[in-house]
């Protein structure tokens, strides 16, 4: 019993991480991992909002009747993102700055409604909280991990304290193509560690993740399968 | 700034200088999932262009007569993702019974775009930015070009892209990051034109 | 019949409807105690800054629409504060950067001439445009009076930009109130 509730823990840092293997919720990776004190605000954020919203689809999950499914969790994570955003808009208005308008958008990150629909609505109170506990810390990770490379190799600081002298760093790395860039590297840099193990590295963009080019479409199975074949004969024609 | 000039300015930087996916990363979920084939990369841009202009319109008018008179402007964002969701599947619902010809174009695309970021980005940044009803059309209708514009270029460039060999595993998503990394250089070439333009 | 009609089409709105509810009391309630705080933040914000960029003012009077003039057309033109004591003004001037709006507020003495210049770049990307806003650029600003010609930083020219047009759209407001 305990080890199953372990693994739903770990699901989400290292066997399903959403940003990694499941790719969801690149937008705010990308932008965000500039500055690690950005990064890891970003992290609590979405970890916030991502246990909230676990545990309250889960408590409802009896009660939401299937037709408004999504519309229900919609409202249920927008109102964690606007809580937390008076929050931190109130007590770090620093962070508030930083994070811009992609703390608004925590609300259309597909790792939040992603796993709503996917465990949460499925799965009892304490599961929920667990894996959206895991996938938030499998979030913060990653988005660390990126910003601690950008902002040492860009910025030349490491949590606003200078490691490189000034006029070494690298300020491309800062801005959007180092963003693209170091999500690339982390990818590859993965593919090739699971190589080593003789894994292999399986990407669920598609409905798996619920994410990329199918987001909301996943309820809609019939207008998604027929977006599917599309691309697929697309790619068998090529 | 005169006010034609200003929308001129608005048009040119959602599109080039302050393009969505390429400069700041907004919606890059859709850019990477759909840019594989140029028909959908296409369909998918009439798609959000059409949603985002009707999008802006409708928030705007939202929070300028109903949400600002009774201070509810806290509630933005859930009413705004309510407000796109309820949209869509009404522009949905539409285009099946009366113009069935969009419908099959565009059609699949709608439900895909609910949780695009980049809606949602458009109709909270034109409050933010404080624009008038035909500044908020103009900057949702460009915004939506840009990301078209950006789909489509990176769409050729992953043709290009897949040809080539790249070490072992930097094949498939890495290799295509890092064209996107190449393609975002190339826009922000037009940092600094907006301002000499649109003096 | 009667029973299934209520679960496809009532149940949904009603539970829809009671979630909505439930969660505007919620965020009302909330944003009754953050509310207060957002703004105290901000006002301490500002006043801190408009005394940092006039050294030795004693207190300030915000300048209302009508003092303000031609001054409240200048685009980016937030607010004008005056020196009480007679030391000059402190005018807040707003435009859109690379990441979003850079507030600069600039400090003139009687003359229209920057005593003291401080601008918020924390929308702009840190180590990049965040450059506008350290010392060693907004300096180059000090003196100036009529029109600042200070060059834009290459690299970070959306960012400079918007601290010279905000530097500028004040000394014009200070002509326009004088």
């Amino acid at each position: 019993m305990k080890t199953s509730k372990w693994k739903i823990f770990t699901n989400g840092i290292f066997k399903e991480n959403p940003v990694l293997i499941l790719l969801l919720g690149c937008c705010s990776v990308l932008a965000i991992s500039v500055t690690v004190s950005g990064a890891l605000g970003m992290g609590a954020a979405l970890t916030f909002v991502l246990v909230c919203s676990n545990i309250v689809v889960s408590l409802l999950r009896k009660i939401i009747p299937d037709k408004v499914r999504i519309p229900c969790f919609i409202v249920v994570i927008a109102t964690f993102v606007t809580l937390v955003e008076m929050i931190v808009h109130a007590f770090l208005p620093a962070l508030y700055e930083s994070l811009g308008i992609f703390l608004s958008l925590i609300v259309v990150n597909c790792i939040v409604l992603g796993r709503a629909e996917m465990f949460a609505s499925k799965n009892g109170v304490f599961d929920s909280l667990l894996d959206g506990l895991g996938m938030g810390i499998g979030y913060t990770i990653v988005i660390g991990g990126i910003a601690v490379i950008r902002e040492l190799v860009g910025s030349g600081t490491l949590l606003g304290a200078r490691i490189i002298p000034e006029g070494y760093q690298i300020g491309i790395i800062t801005q959007t193509p180092g963003g693209f860039f170091m999500f690339g590297a982390a990818i590859a840099l993965l593919v090739w560690a699971l190589g080593k193990k003789g894994k292999k590295f399986d990407p669920r963009i598609g409905c798996d993740g619920c994410c990329g080019n199918c987001n909301l479409g996943c309820d809609n199975k019939e207008d998604n399968a027929k977006a599917q074949a599309v691309i697929a004969k697309e790619a068998e024609a090529k | 700034m005169r006010p034609f000039s200003k929308l001129l300015f608005i048009a040119f930087s959602m599109i080039f200088t302050q393009n969505y996916v390429l400069v700041q990363f907004i919606a890059i979920c859709p850019f990477l999932g759909v840019s594989q084939n140029f028909d959908s990369c296409i369909g998918m841009s009439g798609a959000v262009i059409f949603v985002m202009t009707l999008a802006s319109a409708v928030t705007w008018a939202i929070y300028t007569y109903i949400m600002i008179p009774l201070e509810l402007t806290y509630l933005s964002t859930i009413i705004f993702i309510l407000v796109i969701a309820a949209l869509v599947q009404f522009v949905e619902i539409f285009l099946k019974k009366f113009l069935p010809p969009l419908y099959s174009a565009l059609g699949i695309y709608l439900p895909l775009i609910t949780t695009n970021c980049a809606v949602l980005a458009v109709t909270l940044l034109n409050i933010s930015e404080g624009y008038t009803f035909v500044q908020s059309c103009v900057d949702g209708f460009s915004a939506g070009v840009g990301f078209g514009l950006a789909l489509v270029i990176f769409c050729g460039v992953r043709k290009a892209v897949e040809r080539a060999k790249p070490p072992k595993s930097w094949q498939g998503l890495p290799i295509t990051l890092m064209a996107a990394a190449l393609t975002s250089m190339t826009f922000m070439g037009f940092t600094g034109i907006a301002d000499n333009l649109f003096k | 019949m009667k029973n299934s009609a209520f679960n496809d089409l009532i149940k949904p709105i009603i539970v829809l409807v009671c979630i909505c509810l439930v969660v505007s009391f919620l965020l009302a309630y909330v944003n009754g105690i953050t509310a207060p705080i957002i703004e105290d933040n901000a006002r301490i914000k500002e006043a801190e800054t408009i005394a940092a960029v006039m050294e030795g003012s004693t207190g300030f009077e915000l300048l209302s629409e009508e003092e303000m003039g031609g001054a409240a057309g200048i685009g980016g033109i937030q607010k004008i504060y005056r020196e009480t004591s007679g030391m000059g003004y402190v005018i807040i001037a707003a435009n859109k950067g690379y990441g979003g709006l850079v507030t600069v507020t600039v400090g003139l003495d009687n003359s229209g001439k920057v005593i003291g210049l401080s601008a918020d770049v924390g929308t702009e990307t840190s180590g990049v445009g965040s450059k506008a806003g350290l010392p060693n650029y907004t300096d180059k600003y000090l003196g100036a009076s009529g029109e600042a010609n200070v060059d834009k930083i290459s690299g970070a020219t959306f960012s400079s930009t918007a601290v010279r047009n905000g530097v500028n759209q004040a000394l014009q407001a200070f002509n326009e109130i004088n």
